[in-house]
C-alpha cells in the first residue's frame, strides 16, 4: 500500500511538472521587449482562445520554434483572453496543448491605449504578429493569420538577410 | 525638365500603395444591402436621418456578442435623435457557418435587435469601409450639401468585457458632437476584436 501511495504521489508530481505555465505581464514588458537590442529574432504573436484563426496557427509557431535554437529565434505567444476567463479558458487550453513557446498573458484593458503602443499600424484585429530583431533594427508586423509556409518564409527571410 | 518627367512615375507608385477605402472626411456613397427581414435596406443621405451609426459585426465573435446590448441601447438613444444603428455582417459563412444569413435572422430575433442587420455577402462594403474586425464602427453624418460624410471610425467604448467599468464612450461622444454641430474630437480609436473572415 505504501508503494502504491508513493507511486501515485510521484505520478502527480511528474504530471504537475508537465503543466504549462504562463506569465502575466503589463504593457511595459512588451514595449521593452520590442525596443530591446536583441540579436535573436523575437516573434511576438497576439492571440486569444476565442480566436479560431489564432488557435489554428499556433502549431505553426510551435513547429518553427523547434526548428531554430533559442539564440536565433524566440517565440512569445501573448494571450489577450479576458482576465476572468483565465481559469476557465486559458489554463485548460494550455494544459491541453502543452506548448513549447513562451506564453504571456497581457493584463491590460484599455485597448485603444495599448494597441498603438505595440504597433501604430495595428487595427486591433487578432491574430497579429510582430517580428523584432533589435540588433539589426528590424520591426516587421503582420495582421491576420499565417500558413506554415508563409510563416516559415517570413522567419527565414529575416534570419537569412540580417 | 528632368524632375517633371519623374513626377508621373512617383504619382503612379503612390497610387499603387494608396488604399482606396473610406477615410475620415470622405463622402460615403449610398448603398443597399439585404436586411434580415428580406427587404433591401438603403443607406442614403436622401433618407431623413441626421446620420448613421454603421457597425460591422457578426454572430460568433465574443466581442460582438459582448456589445449586442450596447448596440441595442445606442439605437434606443440615438434613433429618436436621428442617428440609427445599422449593423452589417461581412463574414464568409462558408468557413464560419455561425455567420450565415439564416443565423443572422435567428440572432436578430432572439436578441431582439431593434436595428437593421444587413448581409454584406460579397464583402464589398467591409472593403469599401476598411473594416478589419468585429465590432468596427463607422459614424456617418448627413451633411447639409446632401452627402454622407465619414466622421468617426473605431471602437464603441473602452471596455469590452465590463460595461459597468466603461470610462469613455467613443461613439456617443462622436454622435453627440455631430448633433451639436461640432467637430468630433476623437475621430479614430482602436480595439481588440475578431478579424473579419475574408473569402479566400
Amino acid at each position: 500500500m505504501t508503494k502504491l501511495f508513493f507511486t501515485l504521489m510521484l505520478g502527480f508530481f511528474l504530471m504537475s511538472g508537465f503543466g504549462q505555465s504562463f506569465r502575466t505581464v503589463k504593457l511595459n514588458e512588451i514595449t521593452d521587449l520590442i525596443e530591446s537590442e536583441n540579436d535573436s529574432l523575437l516573434v511576438i504573436n497576439f492571440w486569444a482562445t476565442w480566436c479560431l484563426p489564432c488557435v489554428k496557427e499556433i502549431p505553426y509557431f510551435e513547429e518553427l520554434g523547434k526548428k531554430y535554437n533559442n539564440h536565433q529565434l524566440k517565440i512569445i505567444l501573448v494571450n489577450l483572453d479576458f482576465k476572468k476567463d483565465i481559469d476557465t479558458k486559458l489554463i485548460p487550453f494550455l494544459e491541453k496543448h502543452k506548448l513549447n513557446s513562451t506564453v504571456w498573458f497581457l493584463d491590460e484593458t484599455n485597448a485603444n491605449s495599448f494597441i498603438p503602443k505595440i504597433e501604430e499600424n495595428w487595427s486591433g484585429a487578432l491574430p497579429f504578429t510582430l517580428f523584432i530583431k533589435g540588433s539589426s533594427g528590424i520591426k516587421k508586423w503582420h495582421e491576420g493569420s499565417f500558413t506554415l509556409d508563409s510563416l516559415n518564409e517570413q522567419i527565414s527571410n529575416i534570419l537569412l538577410n540580417h | 525638365m528632368k524632375k517633371l518627367f519623374f513626377l508621373p512615375l512617383i504619382l503612379l507608385s503612390l497610387s499603387i500603395f494608396a488604399q482606396d477605402n473610406y477615410k475620415i472626411g470622405d463622402q460615403v456613397m449610398p448603398f443597399k444591402l439585404k436586411n434580415v427581414d428580406n427587404t433591401q435596406f438603403l443607406v442614403s443621405p436622401a433618407n431623413p436621418w441626421k446620420g448613421y451609426i454603421i457597425v460591422f459585426t457578426c454572430n460568433h465573435c465574443p466581442f460582438s456578442i459582448l456589445y449586442e446590448d450596447r448596440l441595442i441601447a445606442l439605437d434606443k438613444k440615438y434613433r429618436p435623435l436621428g442617428f440609427p444603428v445599422v449593423a452589417i455582417n461581412s463574414n464568409d459563412a462558408s468557413v464560419y457557418p455561425d455567420d450565415s444569413f439564416e443565423n443572422m435572422v435567428i440572432r436578430s430575433k432572439e436578441k431582439g435587435f431593434n436595428f437593421p442587420y444587413l448581409h454584406d455577402e460579397t464583402q464589398e462594403f467591409a472593403k469599401k469601409f476598411g473594416a478589419t474586425r468585429t465590432p468596427h464602427v463607422f459614424v456617418l453624418n448627413n451633411a447639409p450639401d446632401g452627402k454622407l460624410i465619414l466622421e468617426y471610425i473605431g471602437a464603441i467604448d473602452d471596455n469590452a468585457k465590463e460595461p459597468e467599468n466603461v470610462t469613455v464612450r467613443y461613439v456617443e461622444s462622436a454622435v453627440n458632437a455631430l448633433l451639436e454641430g461640432k467637430e468630433v474630437v476623437e475621430k479614430v480609436t482602436k480595439a481588440i476584436g475578431c478579424s473579419i473572415k475574408w473569402k479566400e
